[in-house]
């Protein structure tokens, strides 16, 4: 046998599948009990009167009876909430991509051998070499808005 | 239902503020792409104070969510530098030093922009008869330069032996 504590609810369903058994099938229905097992219930009080079914195998039916629809209840029940978890779930995923993605730097591209002499020679003191210098950042600023927007789009 | 709908509600929500936030994004770009190359033709024409009215607006545009902080800072110490060299070329060194710091100060990180800015403090500030003060502007700037190049040419050696 089971020696798990019967729960309340389940107690109170098997007080009223009792009573079902013995014709007070208004006080099953007042506790809640289960409406396929109550079904059942009535068909085996009816029957068993008539057809001498054994209190034993009686009780091995209501039992099977009663515990499939327990088990029916509490898969209609899970499923209840697969649903709202599977579509939070998703919105998690699409939040998560919305505010991740692109928010890295944009990888620059790395400024040419021709563009560190020019800033060398201005560094140095050379002064005819300021405006190559500011010639060759106008061409290397084409090419980062060109990454830029590659990585944002437009 | 009621958590179905109340889901269905929260993905279009998402999905609009996804929209919106990736168009202000592409706005972004294009817009300081195009400031740029305003700015460029402005100074070609030697409308100083149209290529400064068009740079400012650069260096202060606010950063809209979408964009990495990191890009952000990269164009705007590139606007700060262009605005201390324009300064430089209308002869207001002194104003050209507050820009150059003011790129300095968003961020130091030993980049071009970083060595750009480097380079046009210490004009600014050789201008103003403070040669050691420059002096130590350039060394800074031709440190990031030798960093820089070293990456460059390492690369390209990479790229001559593959």
């Amino acid at each position: 046998m089971n020696n798990r504590e019967v729960p309340e609810r389940e107690k109170s369903e098997a007080e009223a599948l009792a009573s079902a058994l013995d014709g007070d099938g208004a006080r099953a229905v007042a506790e809640n009990m289960p409406t396929d097992a109550l079904e059942v219930a009535g068909l085996l009080r009816v029957s068993g009167e008539d057809a001498g079914l054994s209190d034993e195998r009686r009780d091995a039916i209501l039992k099977k009876v009663f515990f499939s629809t327990e088990t029916e209840k509490r898969r209609v029940s899970w499923l209840r909430w697969l649903v709202p978890a599977g579509g939070l779930a998703a919105a998690t995923a699409i939040l998560a991509l919305t505010f991740t993605a692109g928010s890295g730097p944009t990888p620059l591209p790395q400024p040419d051998k021709s563009l560190l002499e020019t800033q060398a020679a201005v560094a140095a003191g050379n002064r005819q070499a300021v405006a190559v210098l500011q010639t060759k950042m106008r061409q290397y600023r084409r090419e980062m808005y060109k990454t830029f927007t590659e990585n944002y789009g437009g | 239902m009621k958590s179905l709908a109340c889901i269905s509600i929260l993905l279009i929500a998402t999905l609009l503020a996804s929209c919106s936030r990736r168009a202000d994004s592409v706005r972004w770009v294009n817009d300081i792409g195009e400031a740029n190359q305003q700015a460029d033709r402005a100074l070609s024409e030697g409308n100083l104070v149209a290529a400064r009215s068009i740079l400012g607006r650069v260096a202060e545009k606010p950063l809209p969510a979408g964009i990495a902080q990191q890009d952000g800072l990269v164009v705007r110490k590139d606007a700060c530098f262009r605005l201390a060299m324009l300064e430089l070329q209308a002869g207001r060194p002194k104003i050209a030093l507050e820009w150059a710091d003011r790129g300095l100060g968003l961020d130091r990180r030993a980049d071009l922009f970083t060595a750009n800015l480097l380079v046009a403090r210490a004009t600014a500030l050789e201008a103003q008869g403070k040669d050691a003060k420059a002096a130590g502007s350039y060394k800074r700037a031709l440190e990031i330069n030798e960093k820089l190049l070293k990456a460059e040419l390492k690369k390209d050696s990479g790229r001559v032996k593959s």
